[in-house]
């Protein structure tokens, strides 16, 4: 059987559409993706991403990851990478520095045990799954929001800043491209968070809004963009490793970003039909890559997404085709993200 | 008279013509539709073949022809509103109507109690 976070009876009784993702049983929508979807855009929405794993972590964990920590302040937290020696990526992940030698690092659903076992066998770690759940508050309202309905004040808490209160921890990030917090508190405690934030008006969102939401943001999913065959080099992040710092994998990395053999671009289609992850992208006859994410996005009106194409076509403006089965669909390397917020 | 298909097609018959879409169950197991492909006016479609694609923010659906005929007239208005389809499956968001029509040997059609029991 699947596993099921604190609020799964909750998303029943409001008669979400559940699905596996990643061996939990999730909410793919409730009332409909494009509505959730314009929630967050236009107000303000929440997710439950209680599926999300997080480690508590004391020691030097630069090493093992491939953002700079030295350079993050206790109160803040930076975006980067879990590799292997070949520079294959583990996971993708936050790090929040709690102390001068404690940290919380966030992991996705699926990967969490290998993540945990990786980590674990390096750096003194503690798996937080046991007492520790998570909501996404999301939207250009969702600071207020979250103020006036839970108490919090974060007047203060700027960008990629975590702040404590006495029942929770409230970190101004996300990934849907707008503005908002995750909050991370105990099982009840984000259960109850839950039902205030519903009894006073925002909205639950779904897995399905919050695809739609981080591919129009230009944001990466684990298991699309990323896996074990693909590095930073190759994903286009090379930004979030450290070029100071050592880590694991980061001498396989340098080697790799100067041989590159595919590319992630980003991509727009002409039609309003979507490519979908794993169809062929073809250039004439040949084959040059293969789609990571696509679909339609409701703010920008457009079908878009990623794929892994040959180094060679990756320049901005190029054009090339992708054979959904039935027919060639023409697209057009553009920029990432395809929407940013105001 | 509507009937209906076990892929969640609906035809209206009139006469020797025909009126085609997915039913609301299929819109509702759908979601929010994005993109539909319609047939070409003038072609001939048997009983079983595949008409269109309806895509929804998650997936891609064929859709297939519930009789033979030939496709006579498509819903336009689909192209710059494909939502219709979620709005009014059974009236405005119609796909396709089909002239010449011979009825269906391979699905057998099922009226709307027989779809709404096959529904279970």
């Amino acid at each position: 059987m699947n596993a099921r976070t604190i609020l799964f009876e909750k998303h029943v009784l409001a008669k979400a559409r559940m699905v596996d993702f990643g061996g939990w049983d999730m909410p793919v929508q409730y009332d409909g993706i494009i509505a959730e979807h314009n929630r967050v855009r236009t107000h303000v929405g929440m997710f439950d991403t209680c599926h999300m794993d997080a480690f508590l972590i004391k020691g030097d964990l630069n090493p093992i990851v491939s953002q700079d920590l030295k350079t993050l302040a206790v109160g803040a937290c930076r975006y980067g990478f879990l590799l292997n020696e070949e520079a294959g990526i583990l996971d993708d992940q936050i790090c929040y520095r709690l102390g001068e030698s404690e940290w919380m690092m966030v992991v996705n659903a699926s990967t969490a045990p290998a993540d945990f076992a990786w980590v674990s066998q390096r750096i003194e770690a503690q798996d937080l799954r046991s007492t520790q759940s998570k909501i996404d508050v999301q939207g250009p309202d969702a600071l207020a929001e979250v103020t006036r309905i839970l108490g919090l004040d974060l007047s203060d808490l700027k960008r990629f800043r975590w702040k404590r209160f006495s029942n929770c921890l409230v970190s101004r990030t996300g990934y849907t491209g707008e503005d908002g917090v995750e909050i991370y508190a105990t099982h009840e405690a984000i259960a109850t968070f839950w039902d205030k934030l519903l009894a006073n008006g925002v909205l639950p969102c779904g897995l399905g809004a919050r695809d739609t939401l981080r591919l129009e943001a230009g944001l990466p999913l684990y298991g699309h963009e990323f896996d074990l065959t693909k590095s930073p080099a190759e994903a286009n992040v090379m930004r979030y490793a450290s070029k100071a710092e050592s880590f694991i994998g980061k001498d396989a990395l340098l080697e790799r970003a100067k041989n590159l053999k595919e590319q992630l671009v980003a991509f727009k289609l002409e039609g309003r039909q979507s490519a979908r992850n794993g169809q062929v992208v073809k250039q004439g006859d040949s084959v040059i890559g293969v789609v990571t994410s696509g679909s339609y996005c409701p703010t920008i009106a457009a079908a878009v997404g990623f794929a892994y194409v040959d180094p060679r076509h990756t320049v901005l403006g190029s054009t090339f085709s992708i054979d959904n089965g039935r027919a060639l669909l023409a697209a057009t390397v553009v920029e990432s993200p395809f929407y940013r917020k105001k | 008279m509507m009937h209906y298909t076990k892929e969640h097609e609906w035809v209206k018959i009139e006469g020797t013509g025909a009126t085609i879409g997915i039913s609301h169950h299929a819109q509702e197991a759908l979601g929010d539709i994005t993109f539909v492909e319609l047939p070409p006016v003038g072609k001939v479609l048997k009983a079983g073949d595949a008409l269109g694609v309806v895509e929804s923010v998650k997936a891609a659906s064929d859709i297939y022809a519930p009789i033979s005929g030939t496709v006579s007239e498509v819903n336009t208005q689909l192209d710059g509103s494909p939502e219709l389809i979620n709005q009014s499956p059974e009236d405005k968001g119609w796909l396709c109507k089909l002239t010449k029509i011979t009825a269906s040997d391979a699905d057998p059609l099922m009226d709307a109690a027989a779809y709404k029991a096959f529904l279970g």
